[in-house]
């Protein structure tokens, strides 16, 4: 064509070659590789003065619930620790990630943060924990998933704090046996969100009906189903007596005011993210106090111990108008468990991620301060707690909750094996 | 039988809402024949606003829902009259993903100021409940019932016999011919969006008192039945979005109810219901039950 | 010397001018698209991948809404079929604990073949239903496909492994593995090749060829075929264009773009999970077309990289912004600001370029050439 060309073409190609030589000498990434792993005592994202830890959490996806008071928790944990002097004379820093209830955006955030941090202390969202299971555990990521299904404990690296949702409906339908609310030949409900929230709580529910003769009709829905009515009605024209929910607040509230409203007798028992004190400023809140029970095992805000009574005061001083709920408990007590965790990799002198996963699995009995039960985490695969509350809502208490339960387990609870 | 019917009224009352949010669908797409992808994001500002006058400033039921549509209805103009008037003579398809940009924006917004608040409307009917025959209907459902029937039916008159109603009904038929006699395309479009704004908040209102608890992020989300909806009804007929909502609630409703029964079609199917219905009502009358059927004889 | 010879020299230089410029363009982003592995870390690489899986299903998009004319909201279907189509014909069959998970086992190369097959047999099945219908109408009715491929997704366990997902299998070629080596390292100039490094370069080969089969498909008879179904079906009709015919060739080509797309975007997530199938993504794919310039395949690249990119992009820098919240807090935090700021770029970008991203393309190599007489 034109007699230009030849020439660009060359100058073009030169170019290249030039490029492609001077990578071995430029690339930055040949040497970032290996940068850490000459500190034996220290992995990605630790140096000698932090502890980088990474979020992957909600904030702007339509069913972001439980986040904002997890944030809060954390918070108040890790101001009073890093003011005390930190971890292994290091202080605790937070690399944020918002992933919008995405998935891909899951995933990208994730490949940034695990350049940069040491281990997960926020992962939430069960569709993001799902397509980053096989990630966590190529790359020794140690995470604390907002998550209580005992199906994510095949993979050494989650770390669950609490009792898990199968655990829950087990002592919960115990408990109402024991209280004369269910007896042998009875039908319970169970009205449950597709996913692992909801298959969890219903292997639990299954396990928990085989052992005290009961069967269970099962009704799955979607997180879009506002109006439980069709359920309830199904339900009712069952004969079921009770009906266990594991489904968002808003669904909770649903159906429990549908049921007083139609004069449907049924007792209600909720996994712990079933409930929201927000709900108490709605018109179902009266039909939620008389009729609705939740199994958790996080301690609600007005618990009485230690633990809770510190994190109440700071939290008030912190949040003064902001609204008060056991989440806050929850990501106070992560911070407790992650402290511990830390500090035993501190002391075998592995500040790395197969160190700290050593570590993690080193701790067979996590105190703290009664915001969760005792948590053992020595037996890798294994639920880690088998206590829950049952808890009532009650709007005249701070946080919502009252407890009609101290901790306990039933004895199916002590030995199932999800 | 007492269940069946249980169903069929509350199939009958969600249907009545569902009507609502098709029909400020339907409106749009009939004058401009833009996909409003902001529709969901129209519902939540005015339910929002709505549940902010009444819980937050405390004032009284109506004027908090005529504020809330009030907001509704601005936001609609602000944004034909910003956007969507900057972008005429541009393919429809270009301005119907420029509202996904404004759905994304609105929401986002909407969803920081909820956060994990439930909002509630503070309405009269609360959690009362009609008791008739062994059926329970709720009093708001009844309340959103006679909204709806009334809002269609005023909406028909004026369409049919105001001279704007003649107006939207001349450019939705022929542009050019409506713009020559006169027919200010502009001032139909913005009447349009208009009455989107208002039947969206009102739909909105619908969908967040009893039985729901109150307004949250996940609202939205249901706006996404008027779709199918829309277009059982064929979307350019108004009558025929009031029966595709019925159909859409009723569906839904049923095949919750009898979910047991169901369940060798996989749970949680009531949420491909609508869909199937819509691709069989499609495949015997391809624009819908009530559309303009185009005869192509080649 | 003759004037006019000097001017006649001085134009021949200019044209020659334009024309070298036009090919360095190109061969530069080649050239870019090459070494990128080498500097870029891998979270860049991440963001490319999926980016360019989304833009092989949006050439798809791109020849049946620019192209054809056939509205389709159903896109992510498709990509669905292609992706988890991919995973349970290459897995290996196994049952661990009680649940049982279908495999076939195939090679990954004839996984992928066949998984794009798939996808061109399932757009040729919904053609029938799609030639019915028209506009607005075969958009919706695309999008119960959605709907009822996530129904699947969610209940086909043993095939789709459920609301959990499935973890994809690696793609080898002739032994040579894409996937990371547990315990050993690939060093290629001095630079540990990972995962990401390896996929890019499969990935900008198929998007390449992607490219250039959209290219010739346009410039070609079934191309002027489409569009002629496009502007006017009737008249197409009366001029011997198979109208159904071609629709469905539309839909079959299409799709199996779709598939392609899944399979890179399964390769890319490495676990796929139901949730990301859907009506979001569908809408997204719509987006990428028409913010990129119907009908071009520039476009659908560009409008791709965009729509797939940026939120992320935003929210990795979005924390350098003065006066935002910090994260947990009431005000505007990074994540809402970056998401703000995604829906007015999209707003933006279509209220002010007609033609989308390939004509700012356009307008800004016009600006860069030198001026040719008019």
């Amino acid at each position: 064509m034109s007699r230009g060309s030849r020439p660009a073409l060359r100058l073009v190609a030169a170019t290249a070659a030039s490029l492609l030589l001077a990578t071995t000498a430029c690339s930055t990434k040949s040497t970032e590789a290996s940068g850490d792993a000459s500190k034996p005592a220290t992995g990605t994202g630790v140096t000698d003065t932090t502890i980088k830890l990474g979020v992957l959490t909600d904030r702007t996806g339509a069913f972001a619930a439980a986040g904002k008071g997890v944030e809060q928790g954390r918070e108040l944990f890790w101001r009073k620790k890093n003011a005390a002097g930190g971890v292994c004379d290091r202080k605790v820093e937070f690399v944020v990630k918002d992933h919008g209830y995405n998935a891909q955006h899951a995933v990208s955030a994730y490949s940034q943060l695990k350049g940069e941090v040491l281990a997960l202390d926020e992962l939430l969202g069960s569709p993001m924990i799902a397509a980053l299971l096989p990630d966590l555990e190529t790359d020794e990521m140690l995470t604390l998933a907002v998550s209580f299904s005992s199906s994510l404990l095949a993979n050494p690296y989650v770390v669950v704090t609490g009792a898990t949702y199968d655990i829950e409906m087990i002592n919960g339908l115990h408990w109402l046996a024991k209280n004369g609310k269910v007896a042998k030949g009875d039908k319970v409900g169970h009205i449950l969100l597709d996913g692992d929230y909801g298959q969890n709580a219903l292997a639990g529910s299954r396990a928990a009906a085989k052992d005290l003769g009961l069967s269970v009709v099962e009704h799955k829905i979607k997180p879009t189903d506002a109006d439980l009515t069709a359920q309830v009605a199904a339900l009712r024209k069952d004969g079921v007596k009770v009906v266990l929910l594991t489904t968002t607040p808003a669904q909770t509230a649903s159906a429990v005011a549908v049921a007083e409203a139609g004069g449907y007798d049924a007792t209600f028992v909720g996994s712990n993210p079933a409930f929201s004190p927000a709900l108490l400023k709605s018109p179902a809140r009266a039909a939620l106090e008389k009729r609705l029970l939740i199994a958790t095992s996080i301690a609600p805000f007005s618990a009485t111990g230690a633990g809770p009574a510190e994190v109440r005061a700071s939290f008030v001083a912190a949040f003064p108008d902001q609204p008060k709920t056991n989440w806050v408990m929850y990501g106070y007590a992560q911070g407790e468990v992650m402290a511990q965790i830390l500090a035993a990799a501190c002391r075998d002198g592995a500040l790395t991620r197969p160190g700290l996963l050593k570590a993690f699995q080193s701790l067979n009995n996590v105190d703290t301060a009664g915001l969760l039960p005792p948590l053992d985490y020595g037996k890798p695969g294994k639920i880690p707690a088998r206590q829950v509350y049952i808890v009532k809502p009650d709007s005249s208490i701070d946080g919502g909750q009252r407890i009609a339960e101290e901790f306990f387990a039933a004895p199916l609870a002590k030995q199932y094996q999800s | 039988m007492t269940h069946l019917l249980q169903l069929l009224v509350s199939g009958v009352s969600l249907g009545a809402v569902y009507a609502l949010l098709a029909l400020g669908f339907v409106v749009v797409f009939r004058a401009t024949e833009v996909v409003n992808f902001a529709h969901p994001a129209l519902l939540m500002v005015g339910a929002y606003f709505t549940a902010r006058f009444r819980t937050v400033d405390e004032l009284p039921f109506p004027v908090a829902v005529l504020l809330g549509v009030g907001v509704a209805v601005l936001v609609a103009l602000a944004v034909q009259f910003f956007l969507v008037r900057r972008m005429s003579g541009r393919s429809v398809i270009a301005v119907s993903i420029m509202t996904i940009g404004v759905d994304v924006v609105i929401q986002t917004e909407i969803t920081r100021r909820l956060g994990v608040d439930i909002l509630p409307m503070g309405d009269p009917w609360q959690d009362g409940v009609v008791h008739l025959d062994g059926l329970t209907i709720p009093q708001t459902r009844i309340a959103a019932l006679v909204l709806s029937v009334a809002l269609l039916a005023a909406f028909f008159a004026w369409f049919r016999y105001s001279d704007w109603g003649v107006a939207m009904r001349a450019s939705a038929e022929n542009p050019e011919t409506a713009a020559l006699m006169g027919v200010r395309r502009a001032r139909v479009a913005a009447l349009a969006w208009a009455i989107a704004g208002a039947l969206a908040a009102l739909a909105g209102l619908s969908l967040t008192t009893f039985p729901a608890p109150g307004l949250e992020p996940a609202t939205s989300a249901v706006a996404l039945r008027a779709f199918p909806a829309a277009i059982i009804g064929g979307l350019d007929s108004t009558a025929g979005a009031v029966v595709g909502g019925l159909v859409v609630g009723v569906t839904e409703a049923l095949a919750q109810g009898y979910a047991s029964e169901l369940s060798f079609l996989g749970l949680g199917f009531h949420t491909v219901m609508p869909y199937l219905v819509m691709v069989v009502v499609l495949l015997v009358r391809p624009t819908g039950l009530f559309g303009t059927r185009e005869l192509h004889r080649v | 010397m003759s004037e006019i010879a000097t001017v006649a020299r001085r134009r021949a230089r200019t044209v020659s001018q334009v024309g070298r410029r036009a090919r360095i363009v190109p061969l530069v982003l080649a050239v870019a698209l090459l070494v990128a592995p080498f500097y870029v870390d891998a979270f860049w690489l991440q963001i490319g991948l999926f980016g360019l899986a989304a833009a092989v299903a949006a050439l798809g998009l791109g020849l049946l809404l620019g192209q054809a004319g056939q509205l389709s909201l159903g896109h992510s279907f498709f990509v669905a079929v292609g992706a988890y189509g991919y995973t349970v014909l290459a897995a290996e069959d196994r049952t661990i604990g009680g649940s049982h998970q279908f495999g076939l086992g195939l090679p990954p190369l004839l996984a992928a073949l066949a998984a794009v097959l798939l996808a061109g047999a399932a757009g040729l099945l919904f053609s029938p239903i799609a030639a019915r219908l028209r506009g607005i109408y075969l958009g919706i009715a695309s999008l119960g496909l959605v709907f009822l491929g996530q129904h699947v997704l969610f209940n086909a366990e043993t095939l789709t492994g459920g609301f959990n997902g499935r973890t994809v299998p690696e793609f080898t070629l002739f032994g040579f593995s894409f996937g990371d080596l547990r315990g050993e390292a690939l060093y290629v100039l001095g630079v540990p090749f990972g995962r990401e490094e390896k996929l890019w370069y499969l990935a900008v080969a198929v998007t390449a060829a992607a490219y250039l089969f959209f290219r010739n498909v346009a410039k070609s008879r079934p191309g002027r075929a489409l569009r002629a179904v496009r502007d006017n079906e009737i008249a197409a009709e009366i001029m011997g264009v198979g109208v159904a015919r071609y629709k469905a060739y539309a839909f079959l080509v299409s799709s199996m773009y779709a598939g392609l797309g899944g399979v890179l975007l399964a390769l890319a997530f490495h676990r796929i999970v139901p949730e990301t199938f859907g009506v979001a993504l569908a809408v997204e794919y719509l987006a990428m077309v028409v913010i990129g310039g119907l009908g071009s395949a520039d476009g659908a690249i560009a409008g791709a990289l965009f729509v797939s990119a940026l939120p992320t992009v935003l929210e990795r820098y979005a924390g350098v912004l003065p006066g935002l919240a910090a994260g947990g807090s009431e005000g505007v935090t990074p994540g809402v600001a970056a998401k703000f700021a995604y829906g007015a770029a999209i707003i933006l970008i279509l209220l002010f370029e007609p033609g989308g991203a390939a004509a700012v393309a356009t307008r800004v190599r016009t600006v860069l050439s030198p001026r040719t007489s008019q």
